[in-house]
């Protein structure tokens, strides 16, 4: 009994070491699973009963490891979509406060032209002045000098170069 | 895929796989760690391989994942050696009491090891594998495989006897 109780020991200690053979981890098993185990021993027995178990085998068996990336990379990958996401929804959230202010609202939603500080909406209106506008920028060159000429004698300090 | 073919058309691979590994890592036994854990998930994983066609470039790009992945871990835990690098333990009191089973609760805290270890575990235990077995499948040497085996059992036996309260 006490030659059996000290090769148990050792394999104990080889087991742990990861120095036992299958074989030898069955003993193990059977060892722990009987009655009457000694102090020293009794520590380890519900470890061996447990490891002894079929249950255990088939629990782990199922749990197998897949090419996929471990929970570790999953939970980073998924914090990171996370990140990304709160980012675009405080980006839109703020680009919408902003263009949500009044200043950036346009006064009316049709075609306008801002003269003397009046709105003017009416289409035969804008054109005309759309018009009058083309045609003074493009006033035939005489007219042009004709102008000059009577700023100039109107208003003689400005082209007097001698003043 | 036949385990000759895995042979043949995989584990050739390992030492360009374990250079490249280290260029990441800049470590040896981490770049073992690394490649250790790659052939455990291929070999798994093998009945899926057949049809890949690219099996190089998927081993490769599976490498630089896991090294990747091992150096946002090594970045958690700053300051600690890889050997001592754990996943967080969620065994909660309030598990320990739920799990009064023994076996509920030393398949919980197997499923807290990182990935290498639980698998190593898993074909020692369940799938009965020996550890040369495992360590001709991974093409590492048997005592790489029994350190890490050992560190599996030690770290289970440890956490075991806690939530035993002794």
């Amino acid at each position: 009994m006490k030659q059996e109780n000290t090769y148990i020991e050792e394999l104990v200690t080889l087991f742990f070491e990861g120095l036992t053979t299958n074989r030898q981890e069955k003993e193990l098993y059977m060892f722990f699973s009987k009655e009457n185990i000694p102090d020293n021993l009794q520590v380890y027995q519900p470890f061996f009963e447990a490891l002894g178990e079929d249950g255990i085998l088939t629990k782990i068996e199922k749990s197998g490891l897949s090419l996929s990336s471990s929970p570790l990379r999953k939970k980073v990958r998924f914090v990171r979509w996370v990140s990304i996401a709160a980012s675009v929804v405080i980006f839109l959230l703020v680009t919408l406060k902003f263009l949500w202010k009044e200043e950036f609202i346009l006064p009316i939603d049709r075609d306008y032209v801002i003269q003397d500080g009046k709105i003017i909406t009416d289409e035969e209106i804008i054109l005309r002045e759309l018009q009058k506008t083309m045609e003074a920028s493009f006033l035939p060159e005489e007219e042009m000098e004709r102008f000059i000429t009577e700023i100039s004698r109107n208003h003689p300090h400005i082209f007097n170069t001698n003043y | 895929m036949e385990p000759e073919r895995f042979k043949k058309e995989i584990l050739v691979l390992r030492e360009d796989l374990f250079r490249y590994a280290w260029k990441f890592l800049e470590n040896d036994p981490e770049a073992e760690d690394v490649i250790q854990e790659l052939f455990l998930r291929l070999w798994y994983n093998r009945n899926k391989l057949d049809n890949h066609p690219n099996l190089r470039a998927l081993c490769f790009q599976a490498t630089r994942n896991l090294c990747l992945n091992h150096l946002k871990v090594m970045k958690r835990n700053t300051g600690e050696k890889s050997e001592e690098i754990e996943v967080p333990i969620s065994i909660t009191p309030h598990i320990q009491l739920e799990l009064k089973d023994s076996v509920e609760k030393v398949f919980a805290i197997i499923n807290t090891l990182p990935d290498l270890q639980k698998t190593i575990f898993r074909m020692k235990h369940a799938d009965g594998y020996e550890v040369e077995e495992i360590a001709e499948i991974t093409g590492s040497s048997p005592e790489a495989i029994r350190m890490n085996l050992s560190r599996a059992r030690r770290k289970v036996k440890e956490l075991f006897l806690k939530t035993e309260g002794k």
